[in-house]
C-alpha cells in the first residue's frame, strides 16, 4: 500500500512538472495554432536563468524561482514580437520547422554559455513528510501545490477576467476580435510570454531534484506533445488531465513493467489518435 | 483553429527536360570525378552527401507528392541501418543482399505502421508518426540483446560484391555507394513521373476529387508510405556499413528533423530539391563545425533566415534563374 501511495505521489509530482510545459503549448496552439517545438528550451532556459538569478541574489533559490521564470516571459514575448509573429499565416511545416530552428538556437546558445556539464542545485525545502510510513519530500508536495495553483489562476484568468474574456475571443475569431477593437497581436505576444515563463517556471522549480542541461528541453517537449494529443490538442484541462494520466502511466509503469514501460507514452499516443483524435477533452473533430 | 491550410506543393515543372537532365549528368560527373583527388575524406564527404540525399529524397515523396509530413521518418532509416548491419554481422557478408533486404524490413515496418498512419492527416498524421516513430526508438534503445542499446552496434563490415570485390576500401565503398544511390533516385524519379506519381499528385491537391473517382485513397497514401520506407531504409542500410556502427538516437525525432530541413533548404516543390538542400546542409555543417562545435547554432540561424526570407528553397531559386524565359 504504502509502495502505491509513493508511486502515485511521483506520478503526480511529474505529471505537474510536464503540465507547466504542456499547458504554455496548449494555450499557445489554442490561441495561435502554433505548435511550438521551443517550449521545451523555453522549460531548460528556466532551469538555467533561476538557477543563475538564485547565484546572483546571494543563493536565495527562491528569488531565482521568481526573477528566472519573469525573465524567459520576457525574452518569449520578444521571440514571439519578432519572429514567432511572422508564422502564423504560414503552413504548419514552416511554424514546426522555425520553432525547431529556434531550438536549435537555443540549445546551442545555452550550452556555449554554461558548457556541456550537468549542474545541479540544491534541494530547497530539505525534510520530507512520512506517508503511511514511507519518506516523501516536501518538497514533491510544494512542486504539486504549484502545478495546481497555476491551473486554478490559469482558469481564472481565462473564465472570470475581462482579459480572459478578450483571449477567448481572440481565439475564436481573429478578425472579429479586431474589428470591435481588440489588440489581438498584443494579446498574442501577451499569451506567449505567459506561456514561455509557465514553462520556466517548470524549469526552475525541478532544477533542485534533476540535473539541468541544454538537452533538458528535448526530453520533455516530446512529452509534452503526447499529453496535449492526449487530453486533446488546444484543450487546458485535457492537457492538466492528460499530464496527470501520462504521470501517472510513467510512475505505474517503472513500478510494475521496469523498462518495459519506456514505449508506454508513445504506445498511448497512438491508440489516443487513431481512436479519438480530437483527444479525451477535446472538442474539435479532425 | 478551425481555418483548413491547403496543402499546395507543386513539384515543378517548369525548367525544360532538356535542362534538367543536363543538370542532373553535371551532378552526377561531379561526384562520379571525386575518387581522383584520392582524397579519403571527400569520397566520405560524397557518400554523406549521396545518403543524406537518398534519404530526404524518399521523405519528399511523401511531403512534396503527398502532402504528408511525418515526423518519424529517421525511424525506417534506422530500421533499414540497424537490418542491414546485423545481416551482414550475422548472416552474409554479401552487401547487396544485406542493405536489399534491410531496406525490404524497412519497407515492411513502413507497411505495418503506415496502415495506422495513414488513417488520419494533417497534424494528426504528423503526431502519429512521430508516436510510431518514437515507439520504434524505443524498442531500438531498450532491445540491448539485440541492438546493443546505448552501447551501440559495433563492426558492422562493409561486405563483398558477388563474394568477388571487397568493398572495405572507403574509394571502392564510394562508388558502390555512388550507383546504389544513383539508381535508387532514378527509380523515384520514375515513380513520380507514373500514372502512380500523377495520382498521389492529385489526391495531394484535391483529396475529394481523386476520391469521387472512385481511387481509395488511403491504400495509395499507405503505398507511398511504404515506399518511403523502403528507400529511407536503403539510405540506412548505406549509411550503417559506411560509419559501421548504428546508435539508437539515428531513429529518433530529432533525426526525423534532418530530413525535413534537407528539404525545406533545398525546396520541397521540385524533384531535385532534397538533392540540393542536402549538398548545401553537409556543406554548411562541413564549414561551421571548422569554427564551432555548436554548428546547430549558426545552422539554426541559416534555417530561420531562409524560412522567412527564401522560401522555396535554394533550388527554386535556382530553377528561376535557369527558366528565366518561361513565363512563372
Amino acid at each position: 500500500m504504502d509502495t502505491y501511495v509513493y508511486t502515485l505521489l511521483v506520478g503526480l509530482y511529474y505529471g505537474m512538472n510536464v503540465w507547466l510545459v504542456a499547458s504554455g503549448l496548449t494555450l499557445i496552439f489554442g490561441m495561435m495554432g502554433v505548435l511550438n517545438f521551443a517550449h521545451g528550451s523555453l522549460y531548460m532556459m528556466g532551469a538555467f536563468l533561476g538557477y543563475t538569478f538564485a547565484k546572483l541574489c546571494g543563493d536565495n533559490f527562491w528569488l531565482g524561482l521568481l526573477i528566472g521564470p519573469i525573465a524567459v516571459g520576457v525574452i518569449g514575448a520578444t521571440l514571439e514580437f519578432f519572429l514567432i509573429k511572422r508564422v502564423y499565416r504560414l503552413d504548419i511545416i514552416y511554424q514546426l520547422l522555425i520553432t525547431y530552428a529556434l531550438v536549435l538556437v537555443l540549445d546551442n546558445l545555452f550550452k556555449i554559455i554554461y558548457g556541456s556539464l550537468y549542474m545541479s542545485v540544491g534541494v530547497p525545502i530539505q525534510g520530507g513528510i512520512r506517508v503511511l510510513g514511507r519518506f516523501v519530500p516536501i518538497y514533491y508536495f510544494f512542486i504539486i501545490a504549484v502545478g495546481i495553483l497555476v491551473a486554478l489562476l490559469l482558469w481564472i484568468l481565462l473564465n472570470k477576467t475581462k482579459l480572459g474574456r478578450y483571449l477567448r475571443a481572440a481565439a475564436h475569431n481573429r478578425e472579429m476580435s479586431s474589428a470591435v477593437g481588440i489588440n489581438v497581436p498584443r494579446l498574442f505576444t501577451f499569451i506567449f510570454g505567459l506561456g514561455s515563463a509557465m514553462a520556466a517556471l517548470g524549469g526552475a522549480m525541478t532544477a533542485p531534484i534533476q540535473t539541468i542541461s541544454s538537452g533538458m528541453g528535448t526530453a520533455i517537449i516530446i512529452t509534452s506533445f503526447i499529453v496535449a494529443v492526449i487530453g486533446g490538442l488546444g484543450s487546458l484541462l485535457g492537457a492538466f488531465l492528460g499530464a496527470i494520466i501520462i504521470g501517472l502511466v510513467n510512475s505505474f509503469g517503472i513500478l510494475w513493467l521496469g523498462e518495459m514501460s519506456a514505449p508506454l507514452p508513445y504506445a498511448a499516443m497512438a491508440v489516443i489518435l487513431l481512436a479519438k483524435p480530437s483527444g479525451l477533452f477535446g472538442a474539435s473533430e479532425e | 483553429m478551425t481555418e483548413q491550410r491547403s496543402q499546395t506543393w507543386r513539384p515543378n515543372e517548369r525548367m525544360s527536360s532538356r535542362r534538367q537532365t543536363i543538370l542532373v549528368l553535371i551532378v552526377f560527373g561531379l561526384f562520379a570525378i571525386l575518387p581522383v583527388f584520392r582524397s579519403d575524406y571527400l569520397n566520405y564527404m560524397g557518400m554523406r552527401i549521396a545518403i543524406m540525399a537518398l534519404f530526404a529524397l524518399s521523405f519528399n515523396i511523401l511531403l512534396g507528392y503527398t502532402g504528408l509530413l511525418s515526423f518519424g521518418h529517421a525511424a525506417f532509416y534506422g530500421v533499414g541501418g540497424y537490418a542491414s548491419g546485423l545481416i551482414l554481422i550475422h548472416l552474409t557478408s554479401e552487401l547487396i543482399l544485406a542493405i536489399v533486404a534491410g531496406a525490404a524490413v524497412a519497407g515492411l515496418t513502413a507497411l505495418l505502421v503506415g496502415y495506422f498512419c495513414v488513417k488520419r492527416t494533417r497534424i494528426y498524421f504528423s503526431m502519429l508518426t512521430l508516436a510510431f516513430g518514437m515507439l520504434i526508438y524505443v524498442v531500438c534503445y531498450k532491445w540491448k540483446s539485440l541492438t546493443g542499446g546505448t552501447e551501440s552496434l559495433g563492426g558492422i563490415p562493409r561486405g563483398k560484391l558477388l563474394g568477388l570485390v571487397d568493398l572495405f576500401p572507403l574509394g571502392r565503398y564510394y562508388f558502390f555507394v555512388l550507383i546504389v544511390t544513383a539508381l535508387a533516385i532514378y527509380v523515384i524519379y520514375r515513380i513520380t513521373k507514373s500514372p502512380f506519381g500523377l495520382l498521389i499528385q492529385g489526391i495531394r491537391d484535391n483529396e475529394n476529387r481523386i476520391r469521387f473517382a472512385g481511387v481509395m485513397v488511403k491504400r495509395y497514401r499507405l503505398y507511398v508510405f511504404t515506399i518511403a520506407g523502403f528507400f529511407s531504409g536503403l539510405a540506412g542500410g548505406l549509411y550503417a556499413s559506411l560509419e559501421s556502427t548504428m546508435f539508437p538516437s539515428i531513429c529518433d525525432w530529432q533525426s526525423s528533423a534532418e530530413p525535413i530541413m534537407v528539404t525545406l533548404v533545398g525546396g520541397v516543390e521540385s524533384f531535385m530539391g532534397p538533392i540540393v538542400g542536402s549538398v548545401v546542409f553537409i556543406l554548411i555543417k562541413e564549414l561551421i563545425v571548422r569554427f564551432t562545435q555548436q554548428w546547430l547554432l549558426v545552422f539554426g540561424i541559416i534555417l530561420i533566415i531562409l524560412l522567412i526570407g527564401f522560401r522555396g528553397g535554394v533550388s527554386r531559386f535556382i530553377e528561376r534563374r535557369f527558366s528565366s524565359n518561361l513565363p512563372s
